[in-house]
């Protein structure tokens, strides 16, 4: 019997085959997924996949919508994967020994009206044996089309895209729970059918507060992991409305320490409210909560110039100056003779000396200042804006995240945001929001200074000007030649009991606003809610695109 | 001292005086032109101004230099003197043009201060020393080139025509290597070609091989106010 000889070598044989066909179709399977359609796409040489997203009518639930086209390269833009337009959004690289690269992301402005407005933003990225983490705040404009790669000289490592239909303006309501489905409804009927809720975890919420431009809301319900401490003021701060739907587990009596004792506080430009009755009752609650509307704010800041511009000498006047020095030198040479050409020549020099004095700006660029802090509590949310006036054409290079007000190409690279400027052309840029100590308090309807120096025409919105603060005083005084006139364009848009203060502008003019306490309206007056919340019964049909329980 | 006088001699025989007087008021014109009405923010008068006041200081001095007959008379045959006293002509003459460079620098100083471009006023200020002395060269060699051709009653069309043909080639080609008009606005290559030519024309009018300045006074040239012909 030779059969059984050659069995071992057979099996090897199939074995071989085996693991051989088993990667082929592996590889077509990769294909097969790569070719769906999906909300982003990536291109890897060798091998990518469709992210996961959902788009629809109605309320989206969904995990992290990141971008994963390579094993080794995982993109993700805004906050869970979730890129918001027109907000600044927290950019995550999550790369896996990758050699150092370089990240190009460009974004197109533009609209079919004003054409191509490019935005190149070059960041050079570490990498390393093991998992490394990039991350980055980048102010994301309403796009026609977005495309990034990460590469080295010598290879391209990823690279993606997203179509310029994806760009959604929507803010995100974020839910930090086990349970993600439940919250849906719920916000369906706060919010209608354009909530973009999204299911995050503790380990993604950014820590800082500008990261948090583009969401409405958080809730922590307890049922996942803690998020750190700093991550909920960040969003607090950042201008998002923060609830604690109570009971919370030991883990969390953390988060409780920024209530103070209070149900709810202010904390910069948002709000943190701790519900407890259900995650119906705390959606409801939250809808009620008034948050400064930032851009709205910021407009009404920057509508007189940031700049004064160099007052220019009347144009007759200059002629008739030139003139009589044309007139003058030819007098000399006429009947003055040698002496006459040197009096001439030093009156050439004289005058362009004075010339050269008088008119000359002091720099080539002129700079404005001005920031509006939210505060709330004991902190604040600075949001400065700058304005840039360049006389010759030039670029302008700031080492800030800064992003200009109206569209306009521009590029940000290691060096910092560079702006391309025509000749006595202005620019207003916007500065990424910061956290900061706040200088006005409110406690009981009475303000406070708490910064070392005076905060001029306090005015409180509905009772008009009300006086100046000295520093580190709590005692309102009367404005000598103070005037209402600077809060005119603030003050309607914001509600009666709203504190309203400048500061002495050495560095800038600083606007304060302090809103009044939050109103629990859903859990102290309006009547509670019912067990069932009334909705469409074709809205609560389980959904394809949630992370339903 | 004798050189100033002679200088400011030359520079207000009448025939130099009418054209600078000229040149002041296109500039005085020019500035009140370009100078923003009130309410308008951005100056841009020097875009205007240091482009003409080049050009015309480039036209003026190929002008003066094709009317030199240093080059194409004899000095036997030369009117009023000898080689000598043509050649202090020239060189008085260039003097009086870089004087009308001196002198107009008050008009740039302020439409530049005013503008503020990016371009660095000792740019423009180079450009007009450099562009006076090489336009004047290209005059002279036009005086050359017409009186070995006999063609001189082409002069008066030659002089513009040249410097027009030398601006087309810069637009043609898109370069800045001839055009007074351009070459003011920004740094370019014209400082070499304006350089070179420059210095052709003061090794002509200097060389060694030249009569020295004062080997004969001309008469006409000390005289403060004659009218005498270029």
């Amino acid at each position: 019997m030779t059969r059984p000889r050659h069995q071992p070598a057979l099996a090897l044989t199939g074995l071989m085959l085996a693991l051989y066909l088993s990667g082929l179709s592996g590889l077509l399977a990769s294909v097969w997924v790569g070719v769906s359609p999906g909300a982003f796409s990536g291109v890897v040489p060798g091998a990518w996949s469709a992210a996961q997203g959902s788009t629809g009518s109605g309320a989206q639930s969904g995990s992290a919508a990141t971008l994963q086209p390579a094993a080794g390269v995982s993109f993700a833009l805004g906050v869970a994967g979730q890129p918001v337009a027109e907000a600044w959004n927290p950019l995550r690289l999550e790369l896996r020994d990758a050699p150092p690269a370089t990240l190009t992301m460009q974004i197109d402005q533009g609209t079919l009206r004003s054409g191509e407005v490019p935005l190149t933003i070059t960041l050079n990225v570490r990498g390393g044996a093991g998992v490394s983490i990039f991350e980055e705040l980048v102010y994301l404009p309403r796009f026609a089309t977005l495309g990034w790669r990460l590469a080295t000289p010598e290879r391209v490592l990823a690279s993606g895209s997203i179509a310029g239909r994806e760009a959604d303006d929507r803010p995100l309501d974020l839910v930090l729970t086990s349970n993600p489905g439940a919250f849906r409804l719920p916000y369906l009927d706060a919010f209608g059918p354009g909530t973009r809720l999204v299911d995050v975890t503790a380990a993604l919420l950014p820590q800082e507060p500008a990261a948090y431009a583009g969401v409405r809301s958080l809730v922590i319900d307890g049922t996942s992991a803690a998020p750190r401490l700093e991550a909920v003021a960040s969003a607090v701060t950042g201008g998002a409305v923060v609830v604690l739907a109570g009971p919370l587990p030991a883990s969390h009596n953390e988060l409780l320490l920024l209530l103070n004792g209070a149900d709810a506080v202010r904390l910069g430009g948002g709000a943190l409210l701790y519900v407890e009755g259900g995650r119906a009752l705390a959606v409801e609650v939250m809808r009620h909560v008034e948050v400064p509307a930032r851009a709205a704010l910021q407009a009404a800041l920057v509508q007189g110039q940031l700049v004064e511009p160099p007052a220019p000498i009347k144009d007759h006047m200059v002629v008739l100056m030139v003139a009589v020095y044309a007139l003058g030198v030819l007098l000399l040479l006429r009947f003055a003779g040698a002496p006459g050409l040197s009096a001439a020549i030093a009156v050439a020099g004289l005058v362009s000396l004075v010339a050269w004095q008088l008119l000359r700006p002091a720099a080539p660029q002129l700079e404005g200042r001005a920031s509006l802090a939210l505060a709330g509590g004991e902190l604040a949310a600075v949001m400065p804006v700058r304005e840039v006036l360049t006389m010759p054409q030039t670029t302008i290079t700031l080492d800030e995240r800064v992003r200009p007000l109206m569209p306009q190409a521009y590029w940000i690279d290691a060096a910092g945001t560079h702006i391309a400027l025509d000749r006595w052309r202005s620019v207003l840029l916007e500065l990424a929001p910061r956290l900061g100590q706040a200088q006005l308090t409110v406690q009981d309807g009475a303000p406070y200074n708490h910064g070392p120096g005076p905060l001029l025409n306090l005015y409180l919105v509905g009772q008009g000007l009300q006086g100046d603060l000295a520093a580190n005083s709590g005692t309102v005084r009367p404005s000598e030649s103070g005037s209402a006139d600077w809060a005119a364009p603030l003050a309607p848009l914001l509600p009666a009991g709203t504190w309203l203060a400048q500061d002495d502008c050495l560095a800038g003019c600083t606007t304060w606003v302090v809103y009044p306490d939050v109103q629990l309206v859903a859990a102290a007056g309006a009547p509670p809610l019912p067990e069932k919340p009334v909705t469409d019964p074709f809205r609560s049909a389980p959904s394809s695109a949630g992370n339903g329980p | 001292m004798r050189v100033l006088e002679t200088l400011t001699a030359r520079a207000m025989r009448s025939d130099m005086a009418q054209l600078f007087t000229l040149f002041l008021a296109a500039l005085v014109v020019v500035l009140g032109f370009a100078w923003p009405a009130t309410g308008t923010l951005a100056n841009e008068s020097w875009f205007s101004l240091a482009p003409a006041r080049n050009t015309f200081l480039a036209l003026a001095a190929a002008g003066f230099g094709a009317s030199q007959a240093l080059i194409a008379l004899p000095g036997h045959l030369a009117l009023g003197g000898d080689r000598a006293h043509w050649l202090a002509e020239a060189r008085y003459t260039l003097g009086a043009l870089l004087l009308w460079v001196l002198l107009s620098v008050p008009f740039e100083v302020v439409s530049h201060a005013a503008s503020y471009p990016a371009t660095s006023l000792a740019w423009s200020s180079l450009v007009a020393v450099l562009t006076v002395p090489a336009y004047y060269g290209l005059g002279l060699m036009l005086r050359k080139l017409v009186g070995v051709t006999r063609l001189g009653w082409l002069l008066p069309i030659a002089v513009p025509g040249v410097t027009v043909f030398l601006a087309w080639l810069d637009l043609r080609f898109d370069t800045s290597l001839f055009n007074p008009w351009t070459s003011v606005l920004a740094p370019s290559s014209y400082a070499l070609v304006a350089g070179a030519a420059t210095l052709l024309t003061l090794l002509y009018l200097f060389g060694p091989r030249r009569f020295p300045l004062r080997a004969r006074r001309s008469p006409v040239a000390a005289a403060p106010t004659g009218g005498g012909s270029s």
